[in-house]
């Protein structure tokens, strides 16, 4: 009985909406501003000079800007935490750009593995031992950090030291990039 | 007699569409791929308003790739979303509701080297919906071909992006608790109860509005335009409902969904690591007080590993309770 009349309450609608709406409206109105300029030390730019870096190969060897990108046109490297998104990404490199693009070396760089030996594993779970892709170990996550990199991201680097992407993995764009070398 | 029967027939109807909407929600809900978006609420004809609250557990193990193989997660992985879902649902005229919904996602995740527990608001549903009848379409017994006549309800809802997506400040998939865009859907729910017998049959059809997308996972990036593929949602529920002696009611429900989602695109380019498509079962009970007015429910989908069920989504565990409060 106390609800019997409840038509005033239906305005709880509108304000709930506009509750919602202004809780959350940065994420209701998606921002198309270029924000990378504003922060700077955020990631290192295409077209900035690729800086060295030296990590610990599942191959045994060691990888440096100099070795990657040895007698190859470039040198892709990926953020690999083996989630589903980066298998998945990781799947389409092996796929579609691995044979298409074979002048370039392909590493993926595991921030998330607490060894070498952790990231051979991982590599081998993921069924990639067959692939020609190196897997290298960013323990620290220092090298990630230090090209403003995170999970998913491409970093592209050119047999001149220049970085040519760095971004988010987009097939479309690698290729572009790829085919340019 | 008569009263009786429309009693009960009211008491099945509350129960049956509640066991509809027990079905596993077309929730992207892997933390993986995109948070807990609370699932769109349904009245009773009878109903004018209907208040809604559920918690939801979900262990992830394992996923499948885009080939549709299982794969485990990495050793010593223990991947778990929590979720606080509520809502309030509104009679608008007699054959029409509207419905809000939404919650808050708490993420405790384990995964290889990464450890990490965030929380934050899922993406939110706002739906009308239109209800093709006037009279309860359940019987006891058909005896005629009218009797066969289904319950048919007409719906769009719209997702809000009120969740924290990859498009946010958060450095993994595994952070997020939404999706970040907004997606508008047409379903129709199609449902016959003959007692103790309900079977509700329900079709969703979706598409995802493009969105500039200027952020990935935390780090700014030369804008670009992202759309979701379009999402297809089918479900199959068959229910039977018990009555006590006091007419109180106890649905029991089991479930198929179908659900799939294109590739996205982005900058109008097909990225093809993106769709996904499921096959989930699940089996629910709903119970109903005598009075009708509160309907608490327990819902259990299992993470099923069969090559081909899934791919390129996450195999989870999901446990919701929940309780329904039904003003007449």
């Amino acid at each position: 009985m106390l609800y019997a009349n409840l038509t005033f309450f239906r305005g709880i609608f509108p304000v709930l909406f506009i509750a919602l709406w202004s809780m959350h409206c940065s994420n209701l109105l998606p921002d198309d501003t270029d924000l990378r300029y504003q922060n700077p030390g955020n990631i290192l730019a295409a077209g900035q000079t690729a800086p060295d870096f030296s990590l610990p190969a599942t191959d045994g060897s060691t990888l440096t800007l100099a070795s990657g990108l040895a007698g190859k046109n470039g040198l892709v490297v990926y953020f690999t935490m083996w989630c589903p998104v980066c298998t998945s990404h990781t799947d389409e490199v092996v796929q579609a750009i691995l044979p298409t693009y074979p002048n370039a070396r392909y590493v993926m760089v595991d921030y998330v593995s607490s060894s070498i030996g952790e990231a051979a594993t991982l590599k081998t779970f993921g069924g990639y031992d067959s692939t020609g892709i190196v897997v290298a170990l960013d323990k620290s996550q220092s090298f990630m950090n230090s090209y403003g990199a995170t999970m998913a991201y491409v970093v592209i680097i050119d047999s001149t030291g220049k970085i040519r992407m760095n971004e988010v993995y987009k097939k479309q764009k690698m290729e572009q990039i790829l085919g340019s070398l | 007699m008569r009263g009786l029967r429309d009693y009960l027939t009211g008491v099945a109807l509350a129960t049956s569409v509640f066991s509809a909407l027990l079905t596993p929600q077309p929730v992207h809900a892997g933390s993986c791929c995109g948070g807990g978006t609370a699932g769109a609420l349904l009245m009773p004809k009878s109903a004018k308003w209907l208040f809604a609250g559920s918690g939801d557990f979900e262990k992830y193990n394992g996923y499948f790739d885009r080939g549709g193989k299982y794969l485990s997660d990495p050793p010593q992985s223990d991947l778990r979303q929590y979720r606080l879902n509520g809502g309030v649902a509104v009679r608008l005229a007699s054959r029409w509701q509207a419905a809000l919904a939404s919650g808050y996602v708490f993420n405790s995740n384990k995964y290889s080297g990464l450890v990490s527990n965030t929380n934050g608001p899922a993406d939110s549903v706002a739906s009308v919906t239109y209800e093709t009848f006037d009279n309860i379409r359940c019987v006891w017994k058909v005896r005629k071909w009218a009797d066969m006549i289904p319950a048919v309800y007409l719906a769009s809802q719209l997702t809000l992006p009120t969740g924290v997506s990859p498009y946010d400040n958060v450095p993994t998939s595994f952070d997020i608790t939404g999706r970040g865009f907004y997606r508008l859907e047409g379903k129709a729910i199609v449902e016959k109860t003959v007692y103790p017998f309900t079977l509700a049959l329900t079709v969703l059809y979706g598409t995802h509005f493009t969105r500039p997308v200027n952020r990935d996972y935390s780090l700014y990036v030369e804008p670009y335009r992202k759309r979701l593929g379009d999402r297809f949602t089918g479900t199959a529920a068959l229910s039977y409902t018990y009555f006590t002696e006091s007419m109180a009611s106890l649905t029991i429900s089991t479930t198929y969904t179908y659900l799939t989602e294109a590739d996205a695109t982005i900058n109008g380019y097909v990225d093809k690591t993106t769709g996904f498509s499921r096959h989930m079962f699940g089996a629910s009970l709903a119970w109903a007080t005598p009075e009708r007015e509160l309907i608490y429910t327990l819902s259990y989908n299992p993470a099923l590993r069969e090559p081909g069920l899934q791919q390129n989504f996450p195999a989870t565990h999901v446990v919701s309770i929940g309780v329904n409060y039904v003003i007449r």
